[in-house]
């Protein structure tokens, strides 16, 4: 056994120790209060006011978060944003591991696969809505221009029943390049000679995936999903881009929602509130994720 | 070595700040709605590098931009936050709140009285931009109006009347759709205003339209909106309606899908495509018992603004006021209004003017009664709620009273009753 000295981990004892530790957290602590927490706290300050245009503010009480109980676009919203939460479990972090176990396996044209999974990525949100809007447009999009070329009729490909759907398409396909890759360098991570001996004693692809593979990288797969379903609760961009959180609010999220109401709206007081609601949601959530998933796991050693 | 190379750092620092103190440069941020697509940002651009040229010791910072919500909203928290521009262009009407209430901006009506500024601006022309305190706050360039704009080749090819009447507006229709052409190009789903306004104005009349709030919740508007319904299901408007916008609706207008489009003097230019679509503008028509034929939709609400920071300061009002001049002076508003086709806000005659602009402006000339847009009257967030329940109207979700009830509960929220 290696003691943490020979390993190079120096232990901290003294009180000179933690000031200079302190120092160094200093800074970040500092933008962390001035960009972050101030703002929280400057936003819980404005739900209790009324601020049309973000000037003379009228106290309120709580009719903010009465109106928040009460509106049915928030419960759309919310319910957009679960479904949406679902979607990105299942084909944002699933397919991602699957396209991981499949590049994995294969023995040549990995960072071929690893370049054109992970591209998206690198585009930004806006350029993407902008380019399935653009898609599903009914006159000229990409999609009717296909389908009348084949002689069908075109399709309103945004309409209320669909727009959800097709704002989930291409924020999935951005983001599985990412899980993909972070999958993928978990596999690394798996010694070969477990493989071998599992591969001596007989056990099938299949079997090695469930019983060596899934077990040993389920805390990259934990830290995916947390950072996937926190991460829908951001979604804004894709969603702004494509529908503006409609046709009737059909797809919209509380992004989208909490954008619309401060910036078009212009209730600073409401948006707040909706922002809060969205930070106690993210909390709430991210906290029953890790309850469910849990520190299970295997390591090796 | 290393200290020697601080010393020159140094030096050279103080020399720098020394100089840029000797040449007293003065630098003024300026925003303006003058950018992107806008047919004033050519001229603007000119009139700013002549300035500059003519007046190396003033340095301009310019942040003109295309006015979406966001660019509004980034613009009206610098007021809140003690960060405006030294002149900025903006709204005048409901949405000046946040520029004139945050104490920031420099009343006009003494320097426009002694012939500091102001020179040749209509007084008419002030008094619509006059401030619900009774003070003038700002300098508009030019003014607008909205109306019907036609696609004369479409007309034409199917030989059919322009829609000065109702029955002229559903006869066109039904030869548009019978011929496959989408009748009228509206963004149902995102800024539906003018129809509302022009469905309103020409259903209920001018009185009813210049209401606002203040008496609850006119019936004409009702039938306004229920008018917007009505062409809905009599398919004038575009398949993909409900989930457009304006920019969709202009872009099926400009590509000759579309015969008419209701908008303003501001989108001539855009709707013609460069001369591929011959445009007119007609005043849209009447709709309703109580609509006059020649009224309009048109003002000015816009205007350009000077900070009291910039004012009050010694070294930069000299600056500031030359800089506001010239932006606001009878030779610039000339040149604006001939590159947008707007209202001039001075004493001046725009030369050169297309067909459809002079056809806009005698629509406009011989208007009854000019009315400011309804957003202009009523508070954003009880128009954005009708803004957002038109959908909802013309597919039967919600009705007309419906959405006004909401939007007035809004505007009641709003001034504390």
């Amino acid at each position: 056994m290696l003691s943490p000295h020979s390993m190079g981990v120096i232990k901290i004892k003294t009180r000179q120790d933690k000031k200079i530790i302190f120092l160094f957290l200093l800074p970040a602590l500092l933008m962390m209060t001035i960009f972050l927490f101030y703002p929280i706290i400057r936003s819980i300050y404005k739900t209790f006011f009324i601020a049309v245009h973000n000037i003379n503010p009228r106290y309120v009480g709580l009719r903010n978060y009465l109106k928040l109980i009460k509106d049915p676009v928030i419960t759309i919203s919310i319910k957009n944003t679960f479904i949406f939460m679902g979607a990105v479990i299942v084909f944002e972090v699933g397919l991602g591991i699957l396209l991981a176990l499949f590049v994995d396996m294969i023995k040549y044209g990995k960072q071929f696969f690893k370049t054109v999974y992970f591209f998206p990525i690198v585009m930004s949100a806006a350029s993407l809505g902008l380019l399935f809007r653009l898609l599903y447009n009914y006159n000229s999009g990409l999609l009717n221009s296909i389908l009348e070329y084949f002689g069908y009729e075109p399709v309103l490909w945004l309409d209320a029943g669909k727009a959800l759907l097709m704002v989930m398409i291409p924020t999935i396909w951005q983001y599985v390049g990412f899980y993909f890759v972070i999958i993928l360098t978990a596999l690394t991570k798996i010694p070969d000679h477990l493989y071998e001996v599992a591969y001596l004693e007989g056990a099938s692809p299949f079997q090695r995936i469930i019983k060596i593979t899934l077990p040993l990288i389920f805390q990259d797969i934990r830290v995916c999903l947390i950072l996937a379903i926190t991460g829908v609760l951001k979604v804004f961009d894709m969603v702004w881009m494509i529908t503006q959180g409609g046709p009737f609010d059909s797809s919209q999220v509380l992004g989208t929602y909490m954008y619309s109401t401060v910036f078009e709206r212009r209730l600073f007081g409401y948006g707040s509130t909706i922002a809060i609601l969205i930070i106690v949601l993210g909390i709430v959530v991210t906290a029953i994720t890790n309850k469910i998933l849990g520190h299970r796991g295997v390591t090796i050693n | 070595m290393k200290k020697k190379v601080l010393l020159l750092l140094v030096l050279a620092l103080v020399f720098s700040v020394s100089v840029v103190q000797a040449a007293d440069k003065v630098t003024l941020r300026v925003v303006t709605m003058f950018a992107g697509a806008d047919p004033v940002s050519e001229v603007y651009q000119e009139t700013i590098e002549q300035f500059m040229a003519e007046n190396p010791n003033i340095e301009i910072i310019d942040e003109s931009a295309t006015f979406d919500d966001s660019v509004k909203v980034r613009f009206e928290n610098d007021f809140a936050a003690g960060n405006e521009p030294d002149i900025t262009m903006y709204f005048t009407d409901a949405q000046a709140a946040p520029i004139v209430e945050s104490g920031k901006v420099v009343p006009l009506d003494d320097l426009i009285a002694d012939g500091v500024v102001g020179e040749g601006i209509l007084p008419s022309v002030l008094e619509q931009v006059r401030y619900e305190d009774g003070n003038v706050y700002a300098i508009p360039i030019t003014g607008f109006y909205e109306g019907l704009i036609l696609n004369v080749d479409l007309f034409e090819k199917y030989d059919v009347d322009y829609p000065t009447s109702w029955e002229k507006l559903v006869e066109a229709i039904e030869t548009f759709k019978a011929n496959g052409v989408t009748p009228m190009a509206v963004g149902l789903g995102i800024i539906p205003h003018y129809q509302i306004e022009h469905s309103i104005l020409k259903v209920g009349g001018a009185a009813a339209h210049d209401a606002g709030f203040e008496n609850g919740i006119h019936p004409m508007w009702v039938e306004g909106l229920k008018n917007i319904k009505t062409l809905y299901d009599m398919g004038a408007f575009q398949k993909d309606t409900l989930t457009q916008g304006w920019e969709g609706a202009r872009a099926l207008f400009k590509q000759g899908e579309a015969a008419m489009i209701v908008e303003g003097s501001w989108a001539i230019a855009d709707c013609q495509n460069e001369g591929a679509n011959t445009v007119t503008m007609i005043a849209y028509p009447k709709s309703g018992p109580l609509g006059n034929p020649t009224d309009m939709i048109a003002g000015f609400t816009s205007g350009m603004y000077m900070s009291k920071e910039a004012y009050n300061d010694p070294t930069r009002q000299e600056a500031v006021l030359k800089l506001f001049k010239t932006l606001t002076s009878p030779a610039f508003i000339k040149k604006a209004a001939e590159a947008n086709g707007g209202l001039p806000a001075a004493k001046v005659t725009p030369e050169g003017l297309a067909q459809p602009y002079l056809d806009g402006l005698k629509a406009f000339q011989e208007a009854e009664h000019i009315s400011l847009p309804i957003d202009a009257q009523i508070p954003r967030p009880a128009w954005t709620e009708i803004v957002n329940g038109i959908a909802y109207i013309c597919v039967g979700r919600r009705t007309p009273e419906e959405v006004l009830q909401a939007a007035y509960d809004v505007y009641l929220e709003i001034e504390g009753q």
